[in-house]
């Protein structure tokens, strides 16, 4: 994984309006990359969605979507990393069966010391 | 309302600094203010008598409000889902339909209490506007009629209301075999610091794999007081959402 690989990932991908890569643990954010400046707040409220959703009562989900009128959030897990997940965020209406399949194939993309750097 | 016009809206509403509130009723106004609120928000309402009220809001629930005038609970105190009856009452004796007030909305401070589970927007607007409980009722029968409308894919179906949770169809056997799984899942999502739960009482689904199966998933929706969940076989995330969406409400 490249500084450029989120960027490229939505540019190759336009449904993906903002990625985030979290430790489901602690609800950190490790990484992001966005259409739009999102706020550091904005980032940390996604990350702990991510924390209770992928990790929540001790499951370890290997996926998740949280859908509202205004958007969805497909959160994937990065399993060999441990604690450690993918969040995107799509427009209503997008291919959610498809960007999961897209964003396992990143997960496959990072490597161990990346997540934790 | 479209999407377009819901976040145009939703951008208003975000932008509003010192404006007039645009209901007639101030409360109305505050109560959509605060549905619309994911992020740590301190909303502040001057009536015309010179009375300041600051709401604290979060994940579209009302943590605490304060006024700058001599008040008993629920003012100044943290709130709780059982206030709602009291938080309704005590914002109408405050801002009386047809009191023109001005909204100031502003990031909250380090130090803002949020103590409280606090009171969701959906069970206000509720009290503010009783939609006669259909909501609910009609979530259960969109349940079940997609239950019979596709038993290759629905394995069961369950409600949970308070503490409650009712199977609506599905085989005694199937329903006795997956109620511990559905039991966990639903105390997972009613848990006190669950942030997706506002958005799950009003316009929010939730879509998790099932245990143990590579191809199955649990199908989460909510109404004021009540989620709904769907045992899916044999189906992906995103025919599970067109699945609900496409059933007519």
């Amino acid at each position: 994984m490249s500084p450029n690989t989120f960027p490229d990932f939505r540019a190759a991908h336009p449904d993906c309006a903002l990625l985030v890569l979290s430790d489901t643990r602690s609800g950190t954010v490790l990484a992001a990359d966005g259409a739009l400046a999102y706020p550091q707040e904005y980032l940390d409220a996604i990350s702990a969605s991510a924390r209770e959703v992928m990790a929540g009562s001790g499951a370890r989900r290997a996926w998740a979507l949280f859908a509202t009128p205004n958007g969805m959030r497909a959160f994937r897990a990065v399993p060999h990393l441990g604690d450690v997940a993918l969040t995107c965020l799509m427009a209503p209406g997008a291919d959610i069966d498809a960007m999961l399949t897209r964003l396992d194939a990143l997960a496959g993309r990072i490597e161990p010391w990346e997540a934790a750097a | 309302m479209s999407h377009l016009a819901r976040l145009r809206e939703t951008l208003n509403a975000t932008a509003v600094i010192g404006g007039p509130a645009q209901d007639a009723n101030p409360v109305v106004a505050m109560a959509d203010a605060i549905n619309r609120t994911i992020l740590p928000r301190r909303l502040e309402v001057r009536l015309p008598d010179g009375v300041r009220v600051t709401l604290f809001l979060r994940n579209r629930r009302l943590h605490r409000m304060e006024r700058n005038a001599p008040s008993t609970a629920p003012w100044n105190t943290a709130l709780s889902p059982s206030d709602c009856d009291g938080v309704a009452g005590a914002l109408q004796a405050t801002c009386p339909a047809g009191t023109i007030a001005t909204f100031h909305i502003a990031k909250a401070q380090s130090d803002d209490p949020f103590d409280g589970l606090g009171v969701a927007a959906s069970a206000l607007i509720e009290r503010l506007a009783p939609s006669g409980a259909t909501d609910a009722c009609d979530m259960q029968d969109r349940l079940v009629a997609i239950a019979e409308a596709a038993p290759a894919q629905v394995e069961a179906s369950f409600a949970m209301a308070g503490d409650e949770i009712a199977p609506l169809t599905g085989s005694e056997a199937t329903i006795d075999a997956l109620l511990p799984e559905i039991t966990d899942l639903f105390i997972e999502i009613t848990e006190d610091a669950f942030s997706l739960a506002g958005a799950l009482e009003t316009d929010g689904t939730l879509v998790v794999p099932r245990a143990g199966s590579s191809s199955g998933c649990h199908l989460i929706v909510g109404r004021v007081g009540m989620l709904g969940l769907l045992v899916l076989r044999d189906t992906t995330p995103g025919a599970a959402l067109a699945l609900w969406a496409e059933t007519p409400a």
